[in-house]
């Protein structure tokens, strides 16, 4: 899944850079005042980059996989740690193995590590162990986190490729391509995660209550503050690199009838019109009489957050109603 | 990735060359990792069907190759992985992009031959000018550069311990494979049975390791801060070379300056 710098263009490579940078700054925040940890993230690091070289028989396949990690540095030193260790071997495979490229590295750390130690351990492996562990529960947790974070991780691939403008690939080839192999690898991930837990909680069950038990709460607020920071550097910059020419469907429509927009008459499509220039904040997606940058970055953001507050406001609904019920 | 054998190999290979005393080697280390991060943002912004400028960007990585005395074909062969992917997304664009851009002798060239060729391009000049910093640098070098640029501390630390203990730990995979691979000579990886016992094991005894680690580094002082910098000095040539290199790369990205050559000699 290492994307190579050819892959990405500057404006996606610089807004995943920021994304990963503020994580590995907050997991470093995180992580700064446990000294003894160090040494333990740098033999972590040193032991997942080993096991990478071991291949593990798939069962029943015929073919091999082998271990990626993020969940298992997550559950054995907590998921700040956890990512900034992986942080460390990405680089590393980037400069010594020319596995990924320097610029595109920001893709690789977000679609390597931030699913698997935060997505993937805090969100379902923690919560599926909070009541105490078990081979069942182990399996099941390590499957669905490995499973969930490989098809994230490769959907933001397909999503960063596709934004950097530098396949010709559609996006359901590409999806359908990318989704059923991360869909295999995941399981095996998984697989090889548990078997490994397994032994562990068996012979030093003390290495995973410790994480398990630790207080890595991740808020709801702090959650909040890191998607408006994504959203807004996504939309405000990502937007202004939007392709000009028309999208798939306005490209079908001018093939088909010579004009990107079909042209509509009567009173209802006259009412409609003069309704949506009168509510329109930012008319095509720019300040209204204005061509500027802002006004194509403000779209974004504005679009983002109001799609946010709808979804948000109809959580909450459904949250009342469901209160309300019980 | 490749196996443990190639992987030690390649890692004391780089120890090596970085050692080397060439031009490119004796350059400030933070120049050379802001001049790799310019020239890759240079690259990758080059049009997708300019082929030409994408010709033009791989100048500087043979210019620098020649002058830090590193084989580029040897460092060619350590990148065969960057083609795998690079190599489905160029088939892609032949195959979804097939309107014509030219007609050479009954041949017809599309744009997306020269996406592909594009694409290509950019992907190995980037990787061969990675390769380089790391070749002409080493590691503790580059970890110190990185301090100076104000990366966190536990991560450079955390980076350059991991980093060292690579050594260790292949060397501890190796044997546990051969000794796998001994007793299962017909198996062609690691039987699902052992899964968790074997890598359980090393990881065990990894941590275990790691404990000791730490309290000989508590006992030599250590207290979280950096635990290596090495210390260098930049000279007027490092200055040099980041304004000339950053002005004639914006001239070989920006400017038409092959069709000027082109028609100063016709």
């Amino acid at each position: 899944m290492h994307m190579a710098d050819g892959l990405v263009s500057p404006a996606v490579a610089g807004v995943m850079y920021a994304a990963s940078a503020a994580v590995c700054l907050y997991s470093a925040k995180k992580v700064k005042n446990d000294d003894k940890k160090i040494p333990l993230m740098g033999i972590m690091g040193a032991f997942v980059f080993a096991v990478q070289m071991l291949n593990f028989t798939i069962p029943g396949t015929g073919s091999s996989g082998h271990l990626c990690g993020g969940l298992l540095l997550s559950a054995i030193l907590g998921p700040y740690a956890g990512f900034l260790t992986m942080v460390s071997i990405l680089v590393i495979q980037c400069l010594l193995f020319a596995d990924g490229g320097l610029l595109a590295l920001g893709c690789n750390i977000w679609n390597m590590a931030f699913y698997g130690c935060f997505i993937g351990y805090i969100f379902i492996y923690k919560p599926i162990m909070k009541t105490g562990m078990s081979k069942g529960k182990i399996i099941l947790a390590s499957l669905l986190s490995s499973v969930i974070s490989l098809q994230l991780g490769a959907f933001s691939v397909v999503t960063e490729t596709l934004l950097s403008g530098v396949t010709e690939l559609p996006f359901s080839i590409f999806a359908g391509l990318m989704q059923p192999i991360h869909l295999a690898i995941g399981i095996g991930e998984g697989l090889i995660t548990a078997a490994v837990l397994i032994f562990i909680s068996e012979a030093r069950p003390k290495l995973l209550d410790f994480e398990v038990n630790a207080d890595n709460k991740l808020s709801y607020k702090k959650v909040l503050v890191i998607l408006s920071v994504c959203v807004v550097l996504f939309a405000g910059v990502v937007s202004l690199f939007a392709s000009s020419n028309p999208d798939g469907l306005e490209w079908s429509v001018g093939n088909v009838t010579g004009s990107e927009e079909i042209e509509r008459d009567g009173n209802a499509y006259r009412t409609s019109d003069d309704i949506q220039s009168k509510t329109a904040v930012l008319p095509d997606y720019s300040l209204p009489d204005s061509e500027s940058a802002a006004g194509t970055s403000l779209s974004g953001i504005v679009g983002c957050l109001v799609v946010a507050a709808i979804s948000a406001g109809g959580m909450l609904i459904i949250q009342k109603i469901n209160k309300k019920k019980a | 990735m490749a196996d443990i054998d190639n992987a030690k190999s390649e890692i004391y290979g780089v120890e090596n060359t970085a050692s080397e005393n060439s031009i490119v080697h004796k350059l400030n280390t933070t120049v050379k990792l802001i001049f790799t991060v310019v020239f890759v943002c240079l690259l990758v912004s080059v049009p997708k069907y300019d082929v030409t400028k994408s010709v033009i960007m791989c100048i500087p990585v043979l210019m620098l190759y020649i002058l830090a005395d590193i084989s580029i074909m040897q460092s060619f062969k350590r990148i065969w992985a960057v083609f795998v992917f690079l190599m489905f997304m160029c088939i892609g664009n032949m195959l979804f992009n097939t309107g014509s851009f030219a007609v050479l002798g009954g041949f017809t060239v599309t744009y997306g031959m020269l996406s592909a060729a594009v694409l290509l391009l950019k992907g190995v000049s980037s990787v061969l000018m990675t390769t380089l910093l790391i070749e002409s640098t080493g590691m503790e070098k580059l970890c110190s550069a990185l301090l100076r640029l104000h990366f966190p501390n536990i991560f450079v630390t955390e980076l350059l311990l991991t980093y060292r203990y690579i050594f260790v730990l292949l060397r501890e995979t190796k044997t546990l494979k051969d000794a796998y691979s001994l007793r299962a000579p017909k198996d062609r990886g690691l039987h699902f049975k052992v899964w968790g016992t074997l890598v359980g094991q090393l990881l065990i005894r990894s941590i275990d390791r790691a404990n000791e680690v730490y309290n000989s580094m508590v006992l030599r002082g250590f207290s979280g801060a950096g635990i290596y910098v090495c210390k260098e000095g930049i000279r007027a040539a490092d200055i040099i070379f980041i304004i000339a290199s950053t002005v004639i790369l914006c001239v070989l990205r920006f400017t038409d300056i092959i069709n000027h050559i082109g028609g100063m000699m016709i």
